[in-house]
This record gives C-alpha cells, structure tokens and sequence, in this order.
C-alpha cells in the first residue's frame, strides 16, 4: 500500500496522495504490517533480519538471539534451520531426550552441535551411549544410530604430546584407551593428557575436500577401524598412513 | 592404491613426500611471520606450527601445484585437500606451542591439513 503514494505522486494525483501519504510515512519508519479496525489501527513493525552468507546464497541465521525479530513472533534459525530458542539461547538445556525424540533431522543435528558447543566435541556420543566398533593403537571408534539420519561414526583419540590443561591423568588415559595411550608411558606420571573426537563418514570414506560447487568429495569406504578413521582425516586409506615421525 | 610416504606429523599437519619440478618451485611464497614459515595456524589459540623462515620456505597452492599432489597421491581430480607445499632448504625443527618439535630433512613437501566429516560437507579441522 505505501507504494501506491509514489504512483499518486507521480500522476499528480492529490486526492490518493491525501490518504497514501500516512501510509507511506509509517511504512518508511517502520510500520511494516497494518490492520485497522472502525477505530483501532494496529500495526507491526518491520522484522529486523540476520543472516549469514554462504556459497553466494543468504541464510538465516543468528548464533546468540532470533534470526527474525518481529513484534508478532521471534523465530530462532541455526545456519537455515529453523530451531526451538533454547537451541540457540541456552545450549545447555538440551538434553539426551530432546535430541532423540525431535523427529526432524536437521533439526536433531543442530542440537546435537549445540549440545556439543557448550560441553565438548563427541559429548553426544559418549553422554548417548554410543556403541564402541573397534579400538587399536591410534584410538577408538564408535557409532550412534540414529532413526532417520546417517549414523554418527566418530574416532576418540588423544593427543600425542602431554599438555598442562589436559582433561586426563596419565592412569586415566591408560585406563580408557590401553594401546593406544601408548605413548603416555614415556613420559612423567604426572603429566596430563587430552583427549578429543572426530567425526568421520559413516563408512570411513577417505575425505577430499568440496569441490568448486562445495560439495564434498569421497573415496571408497574402509573396513571399520580407528586408523582407517583417522587415515581419512587426510585423505588417505588405512594402508597408505603411516607416518614416520609425529607429534 | 598409490604408497604415500610422511615423513612427518605434528598434530592437524601432515607431510607428504613431494616431487615438484624447478619451475613449478617459481611460485609466490607464502608471508613469512617474525621470522617463522607457518604452516597452519590455531583459529583459538595463535598458536601454530612453523620453521625459520630462513631454513624453509612456503609455496602457495597454483592449480598446477593441485593438480600435481592430487596425481603423485592418487586422488581424485578435483580434490581440495592441498593447502601448500613446504620447500625446506636446510635441516630445521617444526615448532608448535602444544606438540613436540619435529625435525625435518631439506626436501619437498606436500601440506595436507586434518579434514572433518559433516552431512553435507567436508571441513577443515581448526585447533
């Protein structure tokens, strides 16, 4: 309707310009959605929009409050998926049975993400239960299933150099990986140790990046083992990683 | 199924053995920070792994230089995994703030940075 003011405008015409005038003045500070009745004008103000560009392509998106803020409803998307508020607000009140009974699985993997943000990479998979697949000298692989949605295939590792911050003692890092905590007897006892996760594909296919159009690129799948899951973290196969010196 | 020789290892970074002709060695150099060559940087942390910039030297990806890795490797023509090569004149040490050094030979090197699975795409790993 606002837009009818500029066509008066431009014809000349005065009687329109009288009644589209105020119209256009309210949409222009603000006013975006109007409903009157004989005596009441009610009005919604225009919703403020944040979003992320990716790939060329716009997405909603707002990593601490709605993506659309609007008088009528704040609607909360994580990266184009649109997610209850909590999702985005206060990660840490999502539970094991929030993800396991939503039945979208866009919407289960974000949650799963930010219910990993606020605790730590692989979270899920070990508050969940997931099923331990193989373990070998370079760590331990496991798997959720998931209804609907690829399973979550992850390999649990810890790092080959001791840090002062590490989240295990020695006799802890020995405890849950045995081999391969291989190297934790090399140095001090009370030396500390981290542990991480990462997810791989639900096969182990070797991963080469995304291509011009960002869509990602696979080798063939492997037979299930921790090494085989971290040779695809550089592309490569379980017989062609072997690497001479590392840290 | 190509062999993959790696010299070496230090956390997200691995190096593989490369053979690249002189020329394709003509290439712009990746900026040398206080002195260091580095090879990948923590987005958190600042930290990162690197060598004396007068020892080693870092070439930027060309699609030669791609398409060169992904052929000696194995790999399919269009994988994205290449992220440099290292070009190490003299014997030197890769240093991280949270990894024991590594000592490296002079050579060519291949610069293949961890990778991490997510439905839809795949991302580099970022410590």
């Amino acid at each position: 309707m606002a837009s009818i003011y500029i066509g008066a405008r431009q014809t000349q015409n005065v009687n329109v310009q009288a009644w589209s005038k105020p119209v256009f003045d309210a949409f222009v500070a603000g006013a975006w959605f109007l409903y009157w009745t004989e005596n009441t004008l009610y009005w919604v103000a225009k919703p403020v929009m944040h979003h992320e560009v990716v790939d060329g392509e716009k997405r909603l998106h707002n990593d601490s409050y709605a993506a659309i803020e609007s008088d009528a409803e704040n609607i909360y998307f994580w990266h184009g998926v649109m997610v209850p508020a909590f999702v985005v607000t206060y990660p840490e009140w999502i539970k094991i049975n929030h993800i396991e009974s939503e039945e979208n699985a866009e919407v289960r993997r974000v949650m799963i993400e930010r219910y990993e943000s606020v605790r730590y990479t692989g979270a899920y998979l070990h508050d969940s239960g997931a099923r331990e697949v193989q373990r070998d000298e370079y760590g331990i692989l496991y798997r959720k299933d998931l209804d609907g949605d690829e399973p979550i295939v992850m390999v649990r590792l810890l790092n080959r150099t001791p840090e002062p911050e590490g989240n295990l003692s020695a006799q802890e890092a020995l405890d849950i990986f045995g081999e391969a905590a291989w190297r934790v007897k090399e140095y001090p006892e009370d030396c500390r140790w981290k542990e991480y996760y990462k997810r791989v594909h639900p096969e182990l296919r070797p991963m080469y990046g995304n291509d011009a159009e960002g869509s990602p690129i696979f080798g063939d799948p492997q037979k299930m083992t921790a090494r085989a899951a971290v040779a695809s973290t550089r592309g490569m196969y379980a017989e062609q990683y072997y690497p001479e010196f590392s840290s | 199924m190509k062999k993959i020789e790696i010299p070496a290892e230090q956390g997200d970074v691995t190096l593989i053995k490369a053979k690249v002709s002189q020329s394709l060695l003509k290439g712009k150099h990746r900026k040398v920070e206080g002195g260091r060559a580095v090879l990948a940087h923590g987005e958190v942390t600042g930290h990162h792994h690197s060598l004396d910039s007068r020892k080693a030297y870092i070439l930027d990806v060309t699609p030669e230089l791609r398409a060169l890795f992904n052929a000696q490797v194995g790999i399919p023509a269009q994988a994205n995994i290449l992220d440099g090569v290292l070009v190490v004149e003299k014997p030197d040490v890769i240093q991280h703030q949270e990894h024991n050094p590594i000592e490296i030979e002079p050579g060519v090197h291949w610069i293949v940075i961890e990778q991490e699975y997510t439905p839809g795409r795949i991302q580099r790993t970022v410590d």
